[in-house]
């Protein structure tokens, strides 16, 4: 099997005979319809799908009754973890994967707070919202601090939560007990998973006669008989603990980040090299199988240390020449600032440049930081904030935002002010655009209601008892992740659809019924409401307005005031869980493309049913003038107010035919970009004819390992739906970096 | 407009450009803006974070920017007072006291030099060459007595049976030689491409090489090689549009 796949990349490091053996293993599961499909998304899955969970009738939920509780969630929690077969493959020395997550077994997510008692009143709460384009849907998308499995062991962390319940026990507060009791039970099913992980590799051990296996199967017994109990002391070790503890948080569901890998593999890096068990290559391996089995968990390496100096080390490198070794399916960040060790930006570039498929993604520490500070996290906490997901952020261990998967839809909001202001037939522009912030806080109005609603329940109904185990807070507080005060910031996270679409709508409105009085609004939200039929010649007027995207002053200052507008208004609406304020991010993750069917015409030209744009990327054929405009344009905002933002750029390869040091290019580029005030850059370097092909003919070899990165995660092209796949051929594709 | 769509009789046109202001779709779209100093120095600075990134810059070019050199001169004064290089291509076809007055504002000059010969260069451009180069001895001379670095680039244009020809570079080559090779820093040939044929399209005007391919590697490694026998081979190269395929 090693032998049927190829390199999609020029290599840097040879790849041993036993890393192709489980690459290709890797590859042959996430081909399409494989084990990882995962819906329209491509090979998402980081669960491997064996089928339904065969021991349902014997889940404590199912034998008790399902109940609304946190407690109950812990037991079937670990009757899952404890009825997962151990897997050990040829040649792995990074043993552990799951089939099933909690949400395969039991309500989660919205189908959790939907068996709450008061189910009815937050369904009307979450449908009044919805209807005005509010939509909350938070869970997961956080990041949790492994730091806490690497130094501290299960043995120590359950004496913890035995200490917390009895505290709570005896001060009869029975709502906290019940929750630590639910979290015993996720603390002993994990040792319990690793466990059965020690006895299966010994049993192979005294099974096989091939030294070399022997070898390893002794290795992987011995570590997991410890790391079940113990905090880990090898690198060998904190590698294999990362990965169980990864995967145990995955059965919770699907979108958190790992944090700065770089940092907290550091000191097991420093002793394996120093005292000679341990050589750069063993590392990197150890580190690329760990990859493999995750399946694109988010880690990000560099940024600032508590100091502010660059915390840049030698795990930076060896964590990134993993992912050089092998290629494939990865969601890696290198967190640049303005003091970032040059050379090993030049080689993040480098690994860009000869991979091409936007991996690692290139995001601002500085902003990120400043983001932090500015709504008030001390710097002593501030620093630790780590790129985490598709374009968000967070403090390890200590925050729950919810990020990435609530939206307020502002094209809907738009939408709704164009309606009222041409039924009272407005004067001029400041009028319509009062109107869009009336609208605008009714839906936040809405959705702060209907989040509240949620949150009263959340941390019983939707849990994220392994999460929480591995942040600070909720063992000593008896109180979830999630839940009101789990842990100390709580602010809701917001993406944000259509600001692009708002901002060039409002544009060409200004200028062409107010300023030169050709339509009335009347007419525009007519001939929207048509789909621009019988119009064509007003809707070209529309389409040719100034746009953002191509640093244009007046688009730019537009979508600055409509950024800044959601911003202002956003953060006047505190949540429930956290008394915390509402920070939008300037992202969407598919629904631009998901929902588009349900979005009218609109007076940026767009026809119905057209994608809108994705975060603050342009419309889709918008950006005219080249990536410099782009990048000026989307970096007119000022990105400290905001949860994030990426641009995507996608560079056709033949504008580096003929040029050397092809990183060069992306390292200026971005180091531009980044003092200019941008905030993240998703790179690709791809030809359009071979996606074009590759949707023609997904059976070809040569396209199964073409990765790209569709918003935040990425995907094998081939895996992703048609319409998915037609919709990233779509994207502005760059002839040159000008 | 007919059913054929929309002609315009361009004898008539005083390009007053209210087409293009009438025009729904961009199909008509002017090939200029006009700015002024304010305005364009704003548009330059907004990418004043790339400039510094690579060590880029500012270049005026054709039109021929010393026939605007006033202005250009203020806007070469604010780029540099804020660190960012300037860089003037031009043909070197104006009067002097125009060079005079912008060279001390420039870091980089590239200067074309087509047709060595003379009568050649007025038959091709309407004027003689003897200016041109009386300008870039002088040129020369500024980079000689200037305490600053400034760059001096030598472009030739490669049009096919025009400038193309061995003579030609030979005697440029030449030239520079003997009384340049001091101060130029690189003589690039720039092959001919015909990106600007829909340009001439759209404003209706026959074009002499609209039909004209790219040229092959072959053809541009020749006179590359005649350049280097009369010219530092080092500070040459071959830029523009060229077909890699043809050439082997």
């Amino acid at each position: 099997m090693a032998e049927n796949y190829k390199l999609s990349f020029v290599p840097k490091f040879e790849q041993s005979e036993r890393i192709k053996t489980l690459e290709a293993r890797n590859q042959e599961l996430s081909k399409p319809g494989g084990m990882r499909q995962f819906g329209d998304y491509g090979d998402h899955r980081c669960w491997l799908n064996i089928g339904p969970f065969p021991k349902m009738d014997e889940l404590p939920s199912r034998k008790q009754g399902y109940r609304m509780s946190s407690e109950q969630w812990g037991e079937d929690y670990r009757f899952l973890l404890e009825n997962m077969e151990p897997h050990i493959y040829p040649c792995e020395t990074i043993v552990g994967e799951i089939y099933w997550e909690i949400g395969c077994v039991r309500p989660c997510g919205q189908q959790g707070w939907r068996q709450a008692d008061n189910a009815d009143e937050i369904c009307k709460k979450y449908d009044e919202s919805v209807s005005l384009g509010g939509i909350p849907g938070a869970y997961g998308h956080t990041c949790p601090d492994l730091e806490i499995i690497l130094t501290q062991g299960y043995d120590q962390i359950l004496e913890r939560i035995r200490k917390s319940l009895q505290k709570y026990t005896d001060l009869k507060n029975e709502r906290r007990a019940s929750y630590l009791r639910g979290l015993e039970h996720v603390c002993l099913g994990c040792i319990h998973y690793i466990e059965n992980y020690a006895a299966l590799a010994g049993k192979l051990y005294e099974e096989t006669q091939d030294p070399e296996e022997k070898s390893r199967f002794a290795q992987i017994a011995a570590c997991c008989r410890k790391i079940a109990h113990e905090a880990p002391d090898t690198y060998y070790e904190a590698v294999q603990a990362i990965q169980f503890s990864i995967m145990f948080d995955r059965v919770v569901g699907h979108g958190n980040g790992y944090g700065r890998l770089d940092l907290f593999m550091m000191p097991f890096y420093k002793k394996g090299m120093e005292d000679g068990s341990l050589t750069r290559k063993m590392a990197r391996e150890y580190l690329a199988e760990m990859y493999m089995k995750l399946r694109g968990q988010f880690f990000s390496f560099s940024g600032r240390d508590a100091s502010g100096q660059d915390a840049t080390n030698e795990m930076s490198w060896v964590a990134l020449e993993a992912y050089d070794l092998i290629g494939d399916y990865n969601n890696l960040g290198v967190m640049w600032h303005s003091d970032i060790d040059p050379d090993y930006y030049a080689y993040a570039c480098d690994v860009l440049a000869r991979h091409g498929e936007s991996i690692p993604v290139l995001v601002n520490w500085d902003l990120m930081y400043a983001s932090q500070l500015r709504v008030g996290i001390p710097a002593e906490e501030a620093w630790k904030v780590v790129y985490a997901g598709c374009q968000w952020y967070c403090i390890p261990g200590q925050e729950w935002c919810g990020h990435d998967t609530s939206e307020i839809r502002v094209f809907e909001v738009m939408q709704r002010a164009l309606h009222k202001a041409a039924e009272n037939n407005v004067a001029d522009f400041e009028s319509l655009y009062q109107i869009y912030v009336d609208e605008l806080h009714r839906t936040m109005k809405a959705y702060q209601a209907a989040e509240a609603a949620i949150d009263q329940v959340r941390g019983e109904s939707q849990p994220e008892m392994y999460t929480s185990l591995i942040s600070y807070g909720p063992i000593e507080r008896g109180l979830d992740v999630d839940a009101p005060r789990g842990v100390d910031w709580q602010y809701s996270s917001l993406n944000i659809l259509g600001i692009p679409n708002v901002a060039d709508s409002f544009t060409a409105i200004r200028e062409l019924v107010f300023e030169k009085k050709m339509y009335s609004l009347s007419e525009v939200v007519k001939a929207c409401g048509e789909d621009w039929k019988d119009n064509e010649i007003m809707r070209q007027r529309f389409l040719c307005q100034p746009k953002y995207g191509n640093g244009h002053d007046v688009a730019d200052e537009m979508f600055v005031r409509v950024c800044d507008t959601m911003q202002q208004v956003a953060e006047g609406y505190y949540n429930q869980r956290g008394a915390q304020p509402m920070r939008p991010s300037l992202f969407s993750f598919m629904t631009h493309v998901e929902a588009k069917d349900t979005f009218l015409a609109s007076p940026d030209g767009r026809h119905k049913g057209d994608p809108l744009a994705h975060g603050i990327n342009p419309q889709i054929g918008a950006s005219k003038r080249g990536l410099i405009p782009l990048a000026n344009s989307a970096s007119s905002v000022d990105m400290r107010k905001f949860m994030g933002g990426s641009i995507q750029v996608d560079i056709q390869p033949k504008f580096f035919d003929g040029k050397e040091e092809r990183y060069t290019y992306i390292r200026d580029f971005s180091n531009a970009f980044f003092n200019g005030g941008g905030m993240q850059i998703n790179f690709h370097i791809l030809d359009l004819r071979k996606l074009e092909d590759a949707i023609e003919h997904p059976e070809k070899p040569e396209y199964q390992n073409l990765v790209v990165r569709v918003t935040g995660y990425c995907t094998r092209f081939v895996t992703m739906s048609k319409e998915y796949q037609r919709d990233f051929v779509d994207r502005v594709n760059h002839q040159t970096m000008n | 407009m007919d059913c054929k769509g929309v002609h315009i009789d361009r004898r008539k046109c005083l390009a007053c450009l209210k087409c293009t202001e009438a025009c729904p779709s961009e199909a008509l779209t002017p090939e200029a803006q006009g700015y002024d100093y304010e305005n364009l120095l704003s548009e330059l600075l907004k990418d004043e974070h790339f400039y510094r990134a690579n060590s880029g810059g500012v270049t005026f070019s054709g039109g021929e920017p010393l026939l605007q050199y006033e202005f250009i001169v203020e806007i070469f004064k604010a780029l540099q007072s804020r660190g960012i290089t300037t860089a003037l291509d031009t043909c070197g076809a104006a009067p002097r006291k125009n060079l005079e007055t912008i060279l001390p504002y420039t870091d980089y000059v590239l200067y074309d030099l087509k047709i060595f010969d003379s009568e050649q260069h007025l038959h091709y451009t309407g004027s003689p060459n003897e200016h041109i180069l009386s300008n870039l001895l002088y040129v020369a001379e500024y980079i000689r007595s200037s305490s600053r670095k400034v760059h001096l680039w030598i472009r030739t244009p490669l049009i096919p049976d025009t400038t193309a020809t061995e003579e030609n570079i030979r005697e440029i080559g030449s030239f520079l030689s003997s009384h340049l090779s001091d101060v130029v820093e690189r003589w690039e040939l720039c092959a001919f491409n015909g990106v600007c044929q829909t340009k001439y399209e759209r404003l209706g005007q026959q074009w002499h090489y609209a039909h004209q391919s790219a040229m092959s590697a072959l053809q541009v490694n020749e006179l590359l090689s005649v350049g280097y026998s009369v010219f530092p081979k080092e500070k040459m190269l071959a830029t523009g549009m060229i077909k890699a395929d043809a050439g082997k």
